[in-house]
């Protein structure tokens, strides 16, 4: 356990340089497009009421106010988002390689630690998992001093709606589905990420294994994961099943979620005790 | 004492070592010389759990090879394997987070002995010196046996005579050493007992002294012998 | 300790930040009304079984609502499986509690049939076919017998032409013939829609289809033929016969084509005799009967108005062609829109609803009124209003749409 704690925290200050500068970078990003988008917005709405002799409820009434949800729609504020779910999984695949690749080997030390080497495996999931709810937590954080900086930029009249934290994650598409309004529902979606997240793992440590038959291996036991998960899926657009109500078609995605997880931990654990190469 | 018993390992259908057979033990240098192939480092390899092998056995002191193992014996590869961006300082804190057993007055004695700074970072380091700290990382854990790669291959003479100083030295002497060589010459007098390995076989197994004693033959002599005749 | 100073901050920032988000997320969704039902006429018992459905609006989104008596049930304050099921209609879920392996796919309430001794379903369903993939309608029936817990199932393809849309009126078990009367809409390039009532005969017995009547034909559905439903409450109960009515035609006066039969009338399908038969109505009842909600209830006709003087419920007994029952009740009628309305055991239940629309000026809180049909008397009157007043929510933060008798 104390292995894995120091572990946990070595792999987090060896990403932590690139990660600040995902959360500066989204910080930036967001505040700049606040900033880009009601100064723009603004601008025009007066440029429109001079040249068409408008008043500010003429202006109002034929084209319309803004609300925040105009601002996260821009590129400046889903931009870092996308760029930062790249990056984690960009990151899930760097976290084993380049501790093969490179100059020097760091595969030997890891492997020889004196701890079980399932360690290593938790150790690695578990600071993707850390990265991914820090960087939730920095967006939720930072929302609402974007809101305000918004609403003070913005004229009030010009204001369609005053948006709270949680109206403005459900009302945006892709913040709706990394911050879902209902705790059990973050339980699921991230249960289900870190399911992957392990058959991932278990993929890359077959292609370590085995290099070039581990690669076929890795990809099949890849998709072979997700066809099953996906499986109550395919049995309910098959004729021959019968229908299934909705609280069995959760069990039975619960139990493939919790099945799945433990194959996948269970051969990573072989492998990279018994199988793995430097 | 570190027992190989039969040990055979493939690459794909290429058998690189054939029912090897042979044992170090504790307090001996044992040599591991073959001419070419890949034969010694996977051997190295297999003894760490770092490969897994096809058939045979390896034990150490009777034990196969598990977690607690890598706190008895440890292994110098022929590349350093701490991060680049790492200062010595901070490897060494590294070692010292993980092992219980690491040494930290040895350390610094064998940083003072090779004239480091532990301020340095191991990007910047000379070829010489990284191997120089590649041991260090070795040494300053408090283990029975130490496998070393290679340790003399591709660096300058002054660090080769300085690192062989080490072997003599008390920061050895009681523990078990295997080393992989395909160059004798540095280290002929310091060496126990010599492997010859070719072609994942063991062509010959015998002991420097004896040899030396009971037929005048010296390693090179023998390899000669072996290798040539 | 300086070491784990980037983990220990990512670790407590995370928590902290992310469980502050739901522990408000979660005060939020507790954060609606508690409504009660408060007695302006009448006594309360009246009105311990009755459940009011609807939604609560705040900030912009709907959550669902249910209203009794004694509680006031919001759905966002259900974990994720009981959302995946609230959403079904609760006679549904009494079938299925009781039903299991025979309920599977089946959710439309419309498609059942249940009796003492037996449950029927039937449903059309849009498939490929095995032999060419085209699509095409099949019925899909079931027979659940009660005594024996004994199911049978099977599917049958739709005879005749293609149709655009089948939707089922009714099911029904006359006989141990599994009579299903759908609404079958044709193909057209007019746009408009063209549709003819069938009735299918099936044996279950033998899983064969004995017969496909048209009882309604485009022709009269363009005159303004239609279904009159049963009560809301219970569409799956044994009827013997179907009721549909006519309404008038919209005549293009500029044509100048005198029409003599441009008055509405009423029909009733007889089950086991097999054909459409018209019902004489009173005279009273022909103009009101355009315009009016209309449900049939065994041999019953509600025939339900507003007008000045409240709620006008007229009951026409069909089996003797005479009005049995005319009462009207003390509701005031916002306009033109149609409240939900329960008859059971003697009472008439009314949820009087607010206007769903924006433009709705009334600020009325919605009623529950409850009247005794034989004598016109009100036995209670109430309306649902927040226990306690709230800023964040008025009169029009609620919407109700449903009324159910438990």
């Amino acid at each position: 356990m104390k292995s894995y704690i120091k572990l946990v925290n070595f792999e987090i200050n060896r990403f932590i340089k690139i990660y600040v500068s995902l959360l500066v970078i989204t910080l930036l990003s967001q505040f700049i497009g606040v900033i880009v988008t009601s100064s723009s917005f603004m601008n025009r709405a007066h440029e429109v009421m001079f040249e068409q002799n408008l008043s500010e409820s003429g202006y109002l009434h034929k084209f319309g106010g803004i609300d925040f949800t105009d601002i996260s729609s821009t590129l400046w504020f889903i931009g870092p988002i996308a760029l930062c779910i790249v990056a984690l999984i960009f990151y899930s695949f760097m976290i084993w390689y380049r501790d093969w690749f490179g100059k020097n080997t760091f595969a030997y030390r890891l492997l020889m630690l004196p701890t079980a080497r399932i360690s290593l495996y938790f150790s690695k999931a578990s600071a993707i998992l850390l990265f991914t709810f820090g960087l939730l937590a920095f967006q939720i954080l930072i929302l609402p001093l974007e809101n305000t900086l918004f609403e003070s930029l913005i004229l009030e009249n010009f204001l369609k709606t005053r948006m709270d934290v949680s109206v403005i994650l459900q009302s945006n598409g892709i913040l709706g589905i990394v911050i879902p309004p209902y705790f059990s529902d973050f339980l699921i979606s991230y249960g289900i990420g870190m399911m992957f997240v392990f058959v991932l793992f278990t993929s890359i440590l077959f292609e370590r294994s085995f290099r070039l038959k581990g690669i076929v291996l890795g990809i099949l036991y890849f998709i072979a994961a997700v066809l099953l998960f996906l499986s109550p899926l395919f049995a309910m657009a098959n004729e021959t099943v019968p229908d299934l109500y909705p609280e069995e078609i959760f069990a039975l995605f619960l139990v493939l979620g919790i099945l799945i997880t433990g194959a996948s931990i269970a051969i990573g654990n072989w492998l990279i005790s018994k199988r793995v190469l430097v | 004492m570190i027992e190989v018993n039969q040990l055979t390992k493939k690459f794909g259908r290429k058998k690189v070592l054939d029912g090897v057979t042979f044992t170090a033990n504790k307090g001996e240098i044992t040599c591991l010389i073959g001419i070419n192939g890949v034969g010694k480092t996977t051997t190295l390899k297999a003894i760490m759990g770092l490969t897994p092998i096809n058939k045979g056995s390896i034990l150490i002191d009777g034990q196969k090879i598990n977690k607690s193992m890598y706190e008895k014996v440890t292994f110098i590869p022929d590349a350093i394997t701490m991060l680049p961006q790492m200062t010595i300082k901070q490897a060494m804190q590294f070692m010292r987070d993980f092992y219980k057993n690491w040494n930290q007055e040895r350390a610094t004695e064998l940083l003072t002995f090779f004239k480091l700074d532990e301020k340095t970072r191991i990007s910047e380091l000379s070829k010489g010196n990284t191997a120089k700290i590649n041991l260090l990382m070795g040494l300053a854990i408090d283990v029975d046996y130490i496998l070393m790669d290679e340790p003399f291959s591709g660096i300058d003479i002054f660090s080769r005579e300085q690192i062989a100083e080490v072997f003599t030295s008390h920061l050895i002497e009681d523990r078990g050493v295997i080393i992989t060589t395909h160059e004798i010459n540095d280290i002929e007098h310091l060496i126990d007992k010599v492997i010859l390995l070719d072609n994942g076989i063991v062509l010959k197994e015998f002991n420097t002294e004896q040899m030396r004693q009971e037929e005048g033959k010296s390693v090179i002599d023998v390899m000669r012998e072996v290798y040539q005749g | 300790m300086k070491q784990y100073i980037s983990s220990i901050l990512l670790v407590c920032l995370s928590i902290i930040i992310i469980g502050a988000y739901y522990g408000i997320m979660i005060v939020n969704a507790n954060d609606f009304p508690e409504y009660s039902i408060k007695t302006l006429e009448g006594h309360e018992s009246e009105m311990k079984d009755v459940s009011l459905s609807g939604f609560v609006e705040k900030e912009g989104m709907n959550t669902s609502v249910k209203i009794t008596s004694n509680e006031t049930l919001y759905l966002s304050n259900q974990s994720s499986l009981q959302r995946m099921t609230v959403y079904n209609d609760p006679r549904i879920e009494k079938l299925k509690k009781e039903h299991r392996s025979f309920m599977r796919g089946k959710n439309n309430i419309y498609s059942f049939y249940q009796d003492a001794d037996f449950i029927a379903y039937a449903e059309t369903v849009y498939k490929p076919s095995s032999l060419d993939h085209s699509y095409k309608y099949v019925f899909n029936i079931g027979l659940l017998d009660l005594a024996s817990d004994k199911d049978i199932s099977f599917e049958l393809g739709v005879p005749g032409e293609i149709f655009n849309s089948i939707s089922v009126l009714d099911v029904q078990l006359i006989q141990s013939k599994l009579k299903v009367v759908t609404k079958n809409y044709m193909y057209t390039n007019t746009g408009m829609d063209e549709a003819e009532v069938h009735v299918y005969t099936f044996d279950l017995g033998n899983q064969k289809l004995l017969n496909d009547e048209v009882i309604i034909t485009p022709q009269q559905v363009k005159m303004g033929y239609d279904v009159i439903n049963s009560m809301e409450q219970n569409p799956s109960q044994p009827q013997k016969s179907i009721i549909f009515i006519k309404r008038p035609e919209i005549v293009n006066q500029s044509e100048g084509s005198a029409n003599t039969t441009n008055k509405a009338a009423i029909f009733e399908y007889v089950y086991d005799k097999n054909h459409l038969k018209t019902i004489e109505l009173p005279e009273s009842l022909t103009d009101r009967i355009v315009t009016s909600q209309n449900y049939v209830n065994g041999d019953k006709l509600y025939v339900i108005n507003h007008d000045a003087k409240g709620l006008h419920l007229t009951t026409f007994t069909i089996t003797n062609q005479t009005i049995t029952n005319d009462q009207t009740f003390p509701i005031k009628s916002v306009g033109t829109e149609t409240f939900p309305i329960v008859i059971k055991n003697d009472r008439v239940y009314v949820l009087a609803t607010n206007d769903f629309e924006e433009n709705n000026s009334s600020n009325l809180p919605p009623q529950l009124f409850i009247g005794e049909m034989k004598t016109g008397k009100t036995m209670y009157k109430g309306e649902v209003i927040p226990k306690k007043v709230d800023q964040k929510f008025n009169t029009k933060s609620l919407v109700l749409y449903s009324l159910e008798i438990n």
